[in-house]
């Protein structure tokens, strides 16, 4: 017995000692589902890596949606929706949809600066690789300031990796700077882009790309002539057209046409988007209540009868009892209007009280304007609506045509080039839409390439910029947000009108607010006028 | 013989899980075995049994001869009478409220016993940090929790047996799922905006509380004073629940058997407005919209009220989903042990299987467990026990249950007029194409496993006389593996027979993983009596290690439901994942207790604790140390004149700091991490650097003080103890933003302070009436005020899609919303106050917020702190009657004062579809403007925001449990070879008040997720025994 419990002693002793001395590394454990900061960029296939992370902060399509409903064409769903109310000056200016807006181009804009601080680091001898690697940082980076800088007007102009420390103290750079970089940035980037990608690549960003961002840029501010010459040089690559079919530009069959300068690339299952679900009829597959955008009144009405009249021409032929009728064929490619047919075949019927599948008035989710957005709504994805593989459009040659025509015609420099451009964009081939002809003033052009502008490109995220930089946000953004038009049951033409909120559109809403936390953490920021 | 007699039932009841009745089988078997006898006795003994104070004789006493079968109780006289088989046999003697006795016969054939009885607190011995303190001599805030209460709860899980039981420990259960409840606990409020759990340690090393059976737990400490938890250093500022499980007993064989059988009931359905009433209010809303008109004609709303025979399918009653989808479930609960042993070695058994039916279509909770606890004398000087458990819990439950689309969440939403389930078996289709009962049945399921092992073992070596060396080790695997099984279905429509829903791929996500945490740990106690000074020395040194990893797995298209394995699923869109972390503790810590004539107390505690959570010799070490001392005044010779009256009155301080760790792995560590995109159709990989590493990061400490009072009168039969306390948490965990210009995401920093005071008081009471009457009652109530005091000059902090507030100066979590003011009463008022919605769409009868900033207009910048989510006066009242043979227990708890925000459908009224209840039917009108429900409108949500107009009182008063039993008379069932048996019925959630109900809204539903998918608290009838043999 006295063995045994020396024996156990001993154990005991052993067992102490050895746990006590020998795990001198015990609270030393390594993250096994990360790379360490300190091994990486060393290799060529390190900075390819990083650049392919870059594409991450195009903008999704559900963003695009999101900025149609902060403009005139569409609005939230609901008036519990966040983007309403931060529309229509209920919610705090700088609560989520702005900030999100600021944080994720700067989290973008920290991605390119890494890529074109670091990329240095790489040894190797393939320098036109790296080149095209660095210009499309710098495009990433130029495209996510131009956004920056439309929303919030004089920004930190930041072009390399900064620590919290050194953010506190930074200051804003001059919109019309900010400008200047981005021109700078984007004629750079184009000189070393390829005008086209081996399919392997294709999707990133051309040298097409670049110069139609810098069409984009100039144009909103106000530099018509660089905006021209942008377009310009766009036009004579002479690798874009415009697809013939209107209809089938936001489907799979339209992915990559010879229209898309730059799309965000999805692909069904394993990179996929999900802007079906956000914006399409209650009533489609199992999509429940989660469209949050739809179109209002004024994106209907800007659409032309089939002659080419507005419909508050008179002698237009709009017949108020049927006011979907015999219009310009791209309202019905853009969205669902009362009558139309749905991808499951069954009829559109959003009528308050009628019934239907989709009616205003049947609770949660219905759409509360009596309108759809069609575009990327597609039978493909009706029973899977997370999962949809459609590429989305960034920049498209329409753009580049109608950036290009309203260039020359505030430049007053109205030549055939101007007309051939906006025809080129009605005359597509399923919309074919009478062409503009004869000597119009420079005004009555002004009118005509800005309406086609909102009906060619609605729901495509430019409509916000474009009534800013038209100044017409404070006409067009005023008082009861107009839904559907419909016949009632006693046969009177009725207006559906989006419950309790107003369109408001003060003079301060030219610029959104610099997010409130920003000016707290960083004393040298200066808050926009009226906020 | 009678060891035959006394294994007969064994092996039958080993399958007593499959049937209770199978077990009234065994009995009735017992009952008619004939020439049933008792051993030899040739030895008797005869005596009287009384109280020791009162003198009085006590009848129904339990005299039983050690490790035998062999017993008797008192007659009314008190007196008893025995044969036992040898005359060196000893006498276990015990009595409810009476402390147990072990008398040696020794040869005596008159035996008289006095009984003690169970002073409140007296000689108590209360388990704390690393050992077992008495009661006496505590200077801390240390809840000894009555095990005899949580065993009469009668609950499969043994936080609901632990409710409301102790004052300053709350529990809140959210769910009540059945295999899967998912309750908040926490001790003196709120201390931190990360985790707020405490750390729960059983038989030594830290395991979940969660899915412990109230059968095996044989004594729960929760230690609240930061003197006491303070020993558990970094992981202690929660405080800390200390479980202890059942150990073996020296003696022969004791068999026990534990259970109960009884029905499941949801416990709360809502009051819902009738279908005549529902439909005016519709019209109503309907006509109230901008140029809008009544829907529905008087004759359409009365072919719909009236309906009957098969109408009911096209207009079926708002009631009738409820009615149908939930049912009464049965449950069950059974507890096998064996225990017993010579002096050398002891062991218990102990098999338990729980089976909870579900009130749901699909849903149930089955829990299998099996405990095997040795204790071996080594030696004189060494002793080595061992935990061995074993358990496997299955819980299952349908596909959607939670989120949206789902059972309850539908509920609520969006089927108030749907027909359940046609007589063909289809099921009636809202005009969202769903249905709740359609998804219990068909939406798939979900089935969530867990193997859970551990194996304790501890080896105790008295060094000398005084020093007693201790060491454990501690194992635990915790095996979950999960599968959720969407099923692919359609419905069609009963009438039309036109397919209306297709419900897509059928698919299923599996998951596995596998935790593991090693404990091990090296305890030197000292101990020494000096003239009148006791002084107590402990030191330890312990480390953890914990690892986990996980795998997941995704397929879909599944040739039909019925094949489930993933390899049986297609290979296009398959996708998988997995993790790995680990992390690591490693402490020292130690404590000296010293009592002066158990007069004067001091003690001082401290740990030293080092995380792998944090880096580098500064941060990753943090020292925690308490003081505490006790005053028991009663033994002062000033207070003799005071005996009679107050027979114990101890004075406690205490002060301490304890740390909270819980923070992601890796904060410190700069790094990059993997992204996805796709070029040309084909999937690419990126890397990013996404988030600020933060090499400073260290614990969050929790400073606590506490001042107490104990006291008994009269000689004990009241008892008082009475703690106020005050908290403080600095150094917070929180991730402070940054500017957004850096472009990264901010890392956790030290930085904040929450402060929680507050107080708790608990008196007794226990009173022997006659000798056929005793009773005692427990009752506690207490109260906690929380408070965050800085976010190092941030904040506020948005919670819950910005319906709470994280803010300086307010409860964490406030309420957040417009003020209401009332309805606007004219059109007048209209004109000249802010509106939410534009002047046009405002009308008499809607909210009129207040416009706190005073700009003239109603934004979100006139959003309040609308009401505090924390319970106050949190209270329960427990009573144990025993009368001759019966016993009769209650126990009530509640919460005096309480906010709750309503939101959704109890509040929409309708108006966006969405169950309508009763109160609803309370709406303004030109003739009704004190209406509780403002004027409705449809898809008009003005009046729906956020405001204070819908906090509601969500105080209430619970009776939580209530049980009547009548043990047999020990004559009868000694015949049978049985020691005792007592039956009893038993109830669960019987009666709830509180003002809530009425919205639909059981006090205990989460704040923000009204409806939204929770399983539904139940109620449970029960029926039982307990019987030793």
């Amino acid at each position: 017995m006295k063995n045994f419990k020396l024996k156990i002693t001993t154990m005991i002793a052993i067992l102490v000692l050895s746990g006590v001395s020998c795990k001198d590394n015990f609270l030393q454990t390594v993250p096994q589902d990360r790379v360490s900061e300190a091994i990486y960029w060393k290799t060529p296939k390190d900075a390819q890596l990083a650049v392919n992370n870059l594409y991450n902060y195009l903008y999704n399509p559900v963003d695009l949606m999101n900025l149609a409903a902060v403009s005139d064409i569409a609005v939230g769903n609901g008036g519990f929706n966040i983007i309403t109310r931060y529309s229509h000056d209920i919610e705090t200016a700088d609560g989520g949809f702005g900030v999100n807006q600021w944080n994720h181009n700067y989290k973008g804009i920290r991605a390119c600066n890494e890529v074109l601080t670091n990329i240095g680091k790489i040894q190797t001898t393939d320098t036109e690789l790296m080149n095209q690697y660095k210009a499309q940082a710098r495009f990433m980076r130029a495209y996510l300031y131009l956004y920056l800088t439309e929303f919030f007007g004089n920004v930190p102009l930041i072009t390399k990796p900064i620590d919290p420390k050194a953010a506190s103290t930074v200051a804003q750079t001059d919109q019309s700077k900010v400008f200047d970089f981005i021109h700078t940035e984007l004629q750079s980037a184009a000189k070393n882009l390829p005008t086209q990608y081996s399919n392997a690549d294709k999707g990133r960003i051309t040298k097409g790309a670049a110069l139609a961002l810098d069409a984009r840029a100039m144009l909103n501010a106000g530099r018509y002539k660089e905006a021209a010459a942008s377009a310009k040089a766009v036009m004579d690559l002479g690798i874009y057209s415009l697809y013939p079919s209107y209809k089938n530009l936001f489907t799979y069959k339209g992915e990559g046409n010879s229209g898309v300068i730059l799309d965000k690339q999805f692909i069904q299952n394993d990179q996929p988007q999900g802007v079906y679900s956000y914006i399409a009829p209650g009533s489609l597959p199992q999509v429940g209540s989660d469209q949050e955008v739809v179109p209002t009144a004024n994106i209907v009405n800007a659409f032309e009868m089939k002659n080419g009249k507005p419909i508050t021409d008179p002698t237009s032929g709009f017949d108020p009892k049927h006011p979907y009728q015999n219009r310009d064929p791209r309202l019905h490619y853009s969205m669902f209007v009362y009558g139309d047919t749905l991808p499951n075949g069954v009829i559109y019927d959003p009528r308050p009280g009628f019934g239907g599948p989709d009616d205003i008035n049947k609770g949660f989710g219905t759409t509360q304007t009596g309108f759809n957005i069609e575009k990327y709504v597609t039978s493909e994805d009706m029973n899977d609506p997370n999962n949809s593989g459609i590429n989305t459009i960034e920049i498209r040659y329409a753009e580049v045509l109608l950036t290009y025509a309203e260039a020359k015609i505030e430049l007053n420099q109205i030549d055939q080039s101007v007309y051939g451009a906006i025809n080129e964009v009605r005359q597509r081939k399923d919309v074919n839409m009478p062409p503009i002809t004869g000597s119009k003033t420079q005004a009555q052009m002004r009118q005509i390439v800005r309406n086609e502008r909102e009906v060619e490109l609605a729901f495509e995220g430019l409509r916000f910029f474009d009534i800013k930089r038209w100044k017409i946000a404070k006409n067009v953004m005023n008082g009861p947000v107009n839904g559907m038009t419909y016949v009632d049951k006693s046969g009177n033409v009725q207006q559906y009108v989006y419950p309790d909120f107003n369109f408001v559109f003060n003079n301060r809403d030219y610029l959104w607010p610099i997010p409130q936390q920003e000016l707290t953490l960083n004393s040298n920021l200066k808050q926009n006028p009226g906020w | 013989m009678i060891m035959k007699n006394r294994y007969y039932p064994l092996v039958p009841l080993i399958r007593i899980g499959k049937r209770f009745s199978l077990f009234i089988i065994v009995l009735f078997t017992m009952m008619n075995l004939p020439g049933l006898t008792f051993a030899q006795s040739n030895f008797h003994i005869n005596g009287k049994i009384t109280d020791q104070k009162t003198k009085s004789s006590l009848p129904g006493v339990n005299i039983l001869v050690k490790g035998t079968t062999i017993g008797a109780s008192t007659d009314v006289n008190g007196e008893y009478s025995l044969d036992v088989p040898n005359s060196n046999d000893t006498l276990v003697v015990s009595y409810i409220g009476y402390q147990t006795q072990i008398i040696p016969i020794n040869g005596r054939h008159t035996i008289n016993i006095a009984l003690v009885s169970q002073t409140i607190s007296g000689q108590e011995v209360v388990v704390v940090g690393y050992g077992e303190q008495k009661k006496t001599s505590l200077t801390s805030s240390v809840a000894d929790v009555n095990m005899q209460n949580v065993k009469k709860s009668n609950v499969p899980d043994v936080r609901q047996a632990i409710q409301g039981i102790s004052p300053g420990v709350t529990l809140v259960q959210n769910s009540a799922e059945p295999g899967n409840k998912n309750f908040t606990i926490y001790i003196r409020g709120i201390n931190t905006i990360g985790s707020t759990q405490p750390l729960v340690i059983v038989d030594g090393i830290q395991q979940n509380l969660s899915d412990l059976d109230p059968d095996n737990v044989k004594s729960i400490s929760i230690l609240k004073g930061a003197s006491a938890t303070a020993i558990y250093g970094s992981r202690g500022a929660n405080g800390v629940i200390l479980v202890t499980t059942k150990s073996p007993e020296k003696g022969k064989l004791q068999v026990s058997y534990d259970g109960y059988y009884g029905i499941e009931r949801i416990d709360n359905k809502p009051p819902v407005l009738g279908t005549r009433e529902s439909l005016q209010l519709w019209n109503v809303g309907f006509e109230n919209q901008p140029n809008g008109h009544a829907h529905y004609t008087d004759q359409q709303i009365e072919q719909w009220a009236n309906a009957t025979g098969n109408d009911i399918y096209k207009y079926p009653p708002q009631s009738i989903m409820w009615d149908v989808l939930f049912k009464d479930a049965p449950t069950q609960h059974h507890t096998l042990s064996f225990t017993g042993g010579t002096k050398n070695i002891q062991s218990l058994l102990s098999l338990s299987y729980n089976d909870e039916g579900g009130i749901l279509d699909n849903s149930s909770g089955k829990r299998y467990e099996v405990d095997f606890n040795n204790d071996f004398k080594v030696s004189k000087n060494i002793d080595v026990t061992s935990k061995l458990t074993y358990r496997n819990n299955i819980n299952k439950m349908p596909m959607q249950l939670t989120g949206a689309p789902s059972v309850y969440f539908d509920l609520w939403h969006w089927t108030e007029f749907t027909y359940p389930q046609f007589p063909d078996g289809t099921f009636g289709l809202s005009n969202v194409n769903t249905n709740p009962v359609m998804l219990a049945d068909m939406s798939g399921w979900r089935n969530n496993v867990s193997d859970y092992a551990v194996a304790i073992v501890n080896a105790n070596v008295n060094l000398s006389k005084n020093l007693t060396y201790i060491m454990q080790f501690g194992g635990h695997v915790n095996l979950q593996s999960n599968k959720n099984y969407a099923n692919n279905y359609q419905e069609v429509d009963y009438f039309t027979k036109k397919l209306q829903f297709d419900s897509g791929y059928n698919n299923s996500n599996d998951y596995s993983s596998r935790d593991t945490r090693w404990t091990w740990r090296n305890l030197l106690k000292y101990s020494v009596s000096l003239n009148k000074s006791q002084i107590n020395v402990l030191a330890g040194y312990e480390q953890i290690s914990h690892d986990n990893s996980s795998f997941s797995a995704y397929r879909e298209q599944f040739y039909n439901n019925d094949v489930v394995a993933l390899n049986g699923g297609s290979q296009n869109n398959w996708s998988n994942g997995g993790d790995l972390s680990q992390t690591r503790l490693r402490s020292m810590f130690g404590r000296i207790h010293y009592a002066y004539n158990d007069k004067y107390i001091i003690e001082a505690n401290a740990r030293y604790d080092g995380s792998s959570k944090f880096n580098g010799s500064n941060n990753q070490f943090g020292f925690f140390p308490s003081f505490s001392a006790a005053w028991r005044l009663s033994r002062e010779n000033f207070w003799n004149p005071l005996r009679k009256y107050v027979n114990e009155f101890k004075l406690r301080g205490s002060w301490g700091k304890a740390g909270n760790n819980t923070v992601a792995n890796y904060t410190f560590y700069p790094s990059l991490n993997g992204t996805t995109y796709d070029f040309g159709g084909n999937l690419v990989d990126g890397y990013a650097k996404t988030d600020v590493a933060n090499p400073d990061l260290t614990w969050e400490t929790t400073t606590q003080t506490d001042i107490g009072v104990d006291a008994e009168f009269l000689d004990s039969k009241f008892g008082v103890t009475f703690d106020y306390y005050k908290k403080s948490t600095t150094g917070i965990l929180l991730t402070l933003p940054i500017p957004a210009t850096v472009g990264l995401n901010p890392a956790p920093q030290n930085a904040g302070q929450v402060d929680n005071d507050g107080w708790e008081l608990s008196i007794t009471h226990k009173n022997t009436v006659s000798r056929d009457f005793r009773y005692s009652l427990t009752a506690n109530l207490a109260n906690n005020h929380n408070k965050v005091i800085s976010l190092a000059g941030t904040g506020p902090y948005f919670q819950a899609g910005g319906f709470q507030v994280i803010q300086t100066g307010y409860p964490i979590d406030s309420f957040w919303g417009y003020k209401a003011l009332g309805y606007f009463k004219s059109q007048q008022e209209i004109d000249n106050y802010p509106t939410f919605a534009g002047k046009n769409n405002t009308f008499p009868g809607d909210l009129k917020y207040a416009d706190l900033n005073g700009d003239g207009k109603i934004t979100a910048d006139d959003r309040t702190v609308i009401g505090d989510p924390f319970p106050h006066y949190t209270f329960g009242l427990n009573g144990n009657f025993y009368y001759k043979s019966f016993d009769l227990s209650f126990f009530i708890q509640g919460v005096g004062k309480m906010q709750y925000q309503l939101d959704g459908p109890p509040i929409l009224d309708g108006m966006f579809n969405g169950l309508i209840l009763k109160v609803g039917g309370d709406y303004w009108t030109p003739k009704n403007t004190n209406a509780r429900f403002p004027r409705p409108q449809k898809n008009s949500h003005k009046n729906y925001e956020r405001s204070s107009w819908w906090t509601i009182n969500a105080a209430y008063a619970r009776l939580q449990n209530a049980q009547i039993g009548y043990t047999l008379p020990t004559n009868i069932v000694h015949k049978l070879g049985i020691q005792r048996l007592r039956v009893y019925v038993s109830g669960v959630n019987l009666i709830t008040l509180s003002k809530a109900l009425k919205f639909g809204e059981g006090p205990e539903n989460p704040a923000n997720n009204n409806a939204n998918g929770y399983y539904p608290g139940t109620k449970s009838y029960s029926m039982g025994i307990n019987l030793n043999f």
